[in-house]
């Protein structure tokens, strides 16, 4: 575990150019960095027509319309609008677990993400959750932001305990305006990841996860007697493992990804799994490949 | 329950720190985890068996206590009376006859011998822990190859040390033996492995129980015997065999020159047999005669007018039986030596023509004055030295006489003109006109054969015999022939004058001067070289070789020269070397049949039996040194391989107990066992464990 190394250094600024070149090959000729909004605005391209009520604006009454149908018809039409993608950073102290912490895989995802989304002229916010209060980075908007962003992101340290509820709790209560909502997180919350995820999906934000796991969380080299420390809590478990314990927690670990995997599956949220042995540029490309995260 | 080794019990005090080891807090390592949710659903199922996880953990305590409670225990060697009371002495009896060598279909082409050694090593198997075992063969003389022990390892090696042997059966003396030895100890049990071919009713009495055999000192009169188990354990059950049961050889009783060899054969078998009888001399065969024998049948044939002498003689019966020693038979035929005649006469046309007959004689003719100067004088300086074995004198008186064998015919009367010889202790008489014989012995191996009626007698004499001499024909007047034997003297003495009797032209002539030269001689017919197996082959060193002098070392004998071994090959090839002891060779390992060649040689440097090069088969004809003895089975009982019918009541299959098994090794043995299990059941519960 160590937290204290810097996440960013000149190869990962490299990487992050790398990673936008990409990334706007993968997606040419079908996105243009602007997201198309679901809301009806001034734009240039037809959405629907609605009948014409007092007070609306006689400029897009479709004179046509009203001459064959001797209807009052209003144009409407698709509004452009600057995306808004927040950035939810899991910083308990769970995440800075492991030969290269979690937190540290977390910042450069995050970071890298959050780069992609400025150059595609994007807002991004990112917000980290503890069970001790949360950290916020305004809305950012262009490019040239992108040191802010990493100056915010290096800062980060990973403490406390996991409550995803509470946090999303906040983050909702503080976010009016919808988006796109990035969990970054290992959804080590003793009373379940679902609840939390509850939240964000019923305040209409798209949700895109991306689980980050240690090896050793998946398969422990633990054989024998045992002090286990939960870092979070510190709390104790004398135990005395052997193989067939191993077996059975790698079976349950594996339950509790298959269930995070359906819960998503069926409420169309995007998920996107890693250990942090993986490269995280293959993680983002992965991430582009599978779309949702730009769409 | 005892200890063999009581002190071992304060071992016990190691359970202090196992205790104090298990009362101790085993530190562990810590490990943080970044979340304890999948750890605790783990070993949440668990916790319903805390209460078993407890005592699974006394469970372990308690299992190393018992452990450490067997190991001090095994060592301290506990005894229990129970099982030490029931232990056996077992005396396994192993039948080493000639029949133990039959090979049966169904013993997969073993021999009997075999079979019984390995149904003795399963008996070694089944050996429990506390029994002990000797094991005796029944050899000429019954043999314990190992005391009582129960070392398995030397048991076994005692078994295989027994090897098969071609004598007779022997197994009353062994089971005399095993029953003596068996009374000083507890719980005795005599196992008798054999054929039991042919068992007289005195053993079958002491198998059944009926009776014991004498008590071996005065006093054991007074101790009843104890019971004894007997297990008779049969080996082999077919039947079906020929033998040769006589194979002898003799000087033939018409013939002087020729030898004649009894053989006889036995179907002892339940069908008629067809078979041949092949004749081999010195491994040539030259004759082969077919022999068909009814069931029980034994057929004698006597073989003679043999052309050559000198030889090993074998006979074959070639015909595939379950025994094959006695399929064979061996025997030896003497070399003929000449005998160096000396006939001391003036002319005797009718004596030279009779000794000239017999081809084993090689006559000498001189006449009176040549003998008196060329032979005298060396006889007299020559110290008893026999240059010639028979002296004929034929009207001739020597003056002197050494030792030897001599006969005289019609001597002159002494009177002043010549010098008689002084050891002569007969008187002559006045002459005798025409004396008729009127008695002879008939039966003397002189007078054998010949008829003396009527003989035309024209000069004799009266003579007076020493008070040592044996009359062998006599007139009315006077004793006409007569023999003076002294120890180192034969005389033959004949008061006739046959150049003026008829008896030159009678055919009793040449048989009585042929029957005179082979009793001085003394042959025996039948040969000596010649022992059933198993017994002691005699014989004088000075006989194994002629040039071979009996007596202490002179002083002309190289101090360095090395000493003289008689040295034996028998069957097979195998050799034995005996230093010389005395005038006698005793050997006594005839237990195979075959031929025995008897040589004397210089001891060779320490070169061992193993290393000696196999001898090369000597030819007796070209050989002159050494005798070979020929021994047979020839036992007509031995071939007779079937069992004895009332013999079968009494045996049975096996001797290893059910309980051998359970109490093959001692209790320590099984202590360190049921230890060793435990500590398995100790780290199985090890592995196991849980969280607390």
């Amino acid at each position: 575990m160590n937290d204290t190394q810097s996440a960013f250094d000149s190869e990962f600024l490299k990487k992050l150019e790398y990673l936008y070149i990409v990334s706007k090959k993968i997606f040419a000729g079908r996105i243009k960095a602007e997201r198309r909004s679901t809301r009806r605005g001034v734009s240039v391209e037809f959405a629907d027509y609605r009948n014409y009520t007092a007070g609306d604006d006689f400029r897009y009454i479709d004179w046509n319309a009203f001459a064959r149908l001797d209807e009052l018809l209003l144009k409407l039409y698709e509004e452009r609008e600057d995306l808004h993608i927040y950035f939810l950073v899991d910083a308990s102290q769970s995440m800075t677990y492991g030969e290269l912490p979690k937190l540290i895989y977390a910042k450069r995802v995050a970071a890298a993400l959050a780069y992609i989304g400025l150059s595609n002229l994007d807002r991004i916010s990112i917000t980290t959750f503890n069970n001790t209060g949360a950290e916020r980075l305004p809305t950012e908007r262009g490019k040239g932001k992108i040191f802010t962003v990493l100056e915010f992101l290096d800062q980060i340290n990973g403490t406390g305990e996991t409550d995803l509820e509470t946090a999303f709790h906040n983050f909702v209560h503080t976010t009016k305006r919808r988006g796109l909502v990035v969990l970054i997180s290992d959804l080590f919350d003793p009373s379940g990841f679902t609840n939390g995820l509850n939240v964000l999906k019923f305040q209409k934000h798209e949700l895109f996860v991306i689980h980050i796991i240690d090896q050793k969380e998946v398969a422990p080299d633990l054989l024998g007697d045992y002090h286990l420390v939960d870092v979070e809590t510190n709390q104790l478990r004398q135990v005395t493992i052997n193989e067939n314990h191993l077996k059975r927690y790698q079976a349950l670990f594996q339950k509790y990804c298959d269930d995070m995997d359906l819960y998503c599956t069926q409420r169309e949220i995007s998920l996107v799994r890693t250990t942090t042995e993986s490269p995280f540029e293959e993680l983002i490309l992965r991430i582009f490949r599978m779309g949702g995260f730009v769409s | 329950m005892n200890f063999l080794s009581p002190i071992s019990l304060f071992l016990f005090g190691l359970a202090i720190p196992i205790v104090a080891l298990y009362i101790l807090k085993l530190r562990r390592r810590r490990e943080p985890v970044s979340t304890l949710m999948f750890w605790e659903e783990l070993f949440r199922e668990r916790q319903t068996t805390s209460l078993f996880q407890r005592l699974k953990h006394l469970l372990s305590l308690l299992l190393q206590l018992l452990f450490l409670t067997l190991l001090v225990l095994s060592i301290a060697r506990p005894q229990f009376a129970f099982i030490t009371k029931s232990a056996r002495q077992l005396v396994l009896i192993i039948d080493q006859s000639a029949s133990m060598n039959a090979i049966e279909e169904e013993t997969d082409g073993r021999t009997r011998l075999a079979v019984a050694k390995e149904s003795a090593l399963r008996s070694v198997d089944g050996l429990r822990f506390m029994d002990e075992m000797t094991v005796i063969s029944s050899h000429t003389q019954p043999v314990i190859h190992i005391p009582f022990t129960n070392h398995q390892k030397s048991l076994r090696e005692a078994i295989h040390a027994i090897q098969p042997t071609d004598i007779s059966t022997n197994l009353e003396p062994a089971y005399d033996l095993a029953y003596a030895i068996s009374q000083t100890k507890p719980n005795p049990e005599i196992v008798i492995f054999s054929d039991f071919q042919s068992i007289s009713e005195e053993l079958l009495a002491k198998l059944s129980g009926v009776k014991n055999p004498a008590p071996q000192e005065e006093g054991d009169t007074e101790k009843p015997d104890q019971e004894i188990k007997r297990h008779l354990i049969q080996i082999g059950k077919a039947s079906d065999n020929v033998g040769i049961t006589k194979f002898r050889v003799r000087k033939s009783l018409v013939n002087a020159f020729d030898y004649q060899t009894l053989l006889r054969v036995v179907n002892a078998s339940e069908e008629e047999k067809k078979f041949n009888v092949e004749l081999y001399f010195n491994e040539n065969l030259f004759d082969v005669r077919p022999y068909t024998l009814a069931p029980g049948e034994s057929k004698s044939e006597i073989f003679s007018n043999f052309a050559f002498e000198g030889g090993k003689l074998k006979a074959v019966l070639d015909i595939q039986d379950p025994l094959v020693s006695d399929n064979i038979a061996y025997a030896t035929l003497p070399k003929r030596d000449l005998i160096l005649v000396l006939l001391v006469t003036v002319e005797n046309p009718f004596l030279q023509k009779a000794l000239a007959v017999d081809e084993q004689i090689q006559l000498t003719v001189l006449t009176p004055t040549e003998y008196e100067t060329d032979v005298l004088p060396d006889s007299a300086n020559s110290q008893g030295k026999k240059e010639y074995q028979v002296v004929i004198f034929d009207r001739y008186s020597p003056p002197t006489l050494s030792d030897g064998n001599y006969m005289f015919i019609y001597p002159p009367a002494v009177d002043g003109s010549e010098t008689p010889p002084p050891e002569l202790k007969w008187n002559i008489g006045e002459a005798l006109e025409t004396p008729i014989i009127t008695d002879w012995e008939r039966t003397h191996p002189i007078l054998q054969h010949v008829h003396l009626e009527n003989v035309q007698i024209g000069t004799a004499y009266q003579v007076t015999p020493p008070s040592t001499a044996q009359v062998l024909a006599r007139s009315f007047e006077s004793p006409v022939l007569f023999i003076d034997v002294k120890p180192n003297r034969k005389i033959v003495f004949a008061a006739i004058n046959i150049l003026e009797s008829d008896l030159p032209l009678r055919i009793a002539f040449p048989v009585i001067i042929a029957n005179t030269i082979q009793w001085f001689q003394q042959r025996s017919e039948i040969l000596e070289y010649h022992l059933h197996t198993g017994e002691v082959l005699k014989q004088r060193i000075d006989s194994i070789d002629a040039t071979y002098e009996l007596g202490p070392k002179t002083e002309t004998d190289s101090p360095e020269s090395p000493p003289k071994l008689v040295k034996i090959t028998g069957p097979e090839d195998k050799t034995w070397e005996l230093p010389i002891e005395g005038d006698e060779l005793l050997f006594e390992q005839t237990q195979r049949a075959g031929f025995y060649e008897l040589k004397i040689s210089e001891a060779a440097d320490s070169t061992s039996e193993a290393e000696q090069p196999p001898p090369e088969v000597s030819d007796a004809t070209e050989d002159n040194s050494g005798t070979v003895w020929a021994v047979n089975l020839a036992d007509a009982t031995e071939s007779h391989i079937g069992a004895d019918p009332a013999v079968e009541d009494l045996t049975e299959a096996s001797v290893v107990q059910s309980s051998a098994a359970l109490l093959r090794y001692p209790p320590w043995v099984y202590l360190v066992f049921l230890a060793v299990g435990l500590s398995v059941v100790e780290w199985f519960l090890y592995q196991r464990r849980r969280i607390d």
